[in-house]
């Protein structure tokens, strides 16, 4: 089935734009809601990786020192290792997780917001093509 | 020279620059570690070498390697916008010329 443009046109409502008929299409659901959530342009995930990212580092640096302050007896040395570098290896790659999933949240709320705008234009010129006499 | 500037001062330019200078940092300290390693057969004065060198090294390698992906992702998504911005636009000046047409007849 496709379109034409002398088929009705529904903008839709600004306070709920899910609302019917565009919550019927099949494939396209409405995003549930969901419990409070950090807002996806809030930069604070971003600056969360950082530091977590950089305590890692710090760790490792911390771990260091431990490790080459006990010259003689590496049973010693060890659990310093695992529980410094290892540790501090973990929380780099948490902190590099954290902002990248920040940032595609943030990308991704910027492409719907402007994929919507385009729709909505898109509506309007349909409908101003349908009130144009033949 | 002043075209030289003019690309580095570009965001996206001197923050690959960084990402990559910091991963390169990573790959010679992992290089350092191995030397420091290398060099002592005492176990207890190697392990030094491994966390410093090592550890902290592929600690920065992934961190850059990480922020360099987001990076490209985000510079990616922000020519997609662009080009979605530049749809939207023609989207209006169409509809602004089918209603001046509409208002003619």
């Amino acid at each position: 089935m496709s379109a034409s443009l002398s088929d009705p046109v529904e903008i839709r409502p600004a306070d709920d734009p899910y609302a019917a008929p565009y919550d019927e299409v099949q494939g396209l659901e409405a995003p549930r809601r969901r419990g409070p959530t950090l807002p996806a342009l809030s930069p604070i995930p971003t600056y969360a990786g950082i530091a977590i990212a950089a305590a890692g580092f710090v760790l490792i640096a911390y771990a260091w020192s431990k490790v080459a302050g006990i010259a003689d007896n590496v049973a010693l040395q060890l659990p310093y290792l695992v529980s410094g570098g290892l540790t501090g290896l973990g929380l780099v790659m948490v902190g590099v997780t954290v902002v990248n999933v920040a940032a595609k949240r943030r990308d991704g709320l910027l492409r719907q917001q402007q994929t919507e705008l385009l729709a909505d234009a898109l509506h309007e010129l349909r409908s101003a093509m349908d009130r144009e006499p033949q | 020279m002043d075209e030289i500037w003019r690309v580095l001062r570009d965001p996206r330019v001197s923050t690959t620059l960084v990402l990559a200078t910091l991963g390169v940092g990573g790959l010679v300290l992992v290089a350092l570690g191995w030397r420091g390693v290398a060099a002592t057969l005492y176990v207890a004065l190697q392990l030094p070498w491994l966390v410093s060198g090592a550890f902290a090294g592929i600690a920065l390698l992934g961190f850059a390697l990480g922020l360099l992906m987001t990076h490209l992702e985000r510079t990616e998504a922000a020519a997609e916008r662009a080009a979605l911005a530049e749809l939207q636009r023609d989207a209006l000046r169409l509809l602004s010329a089918a209603s001046r047409k509409a208002a003619r007849s």
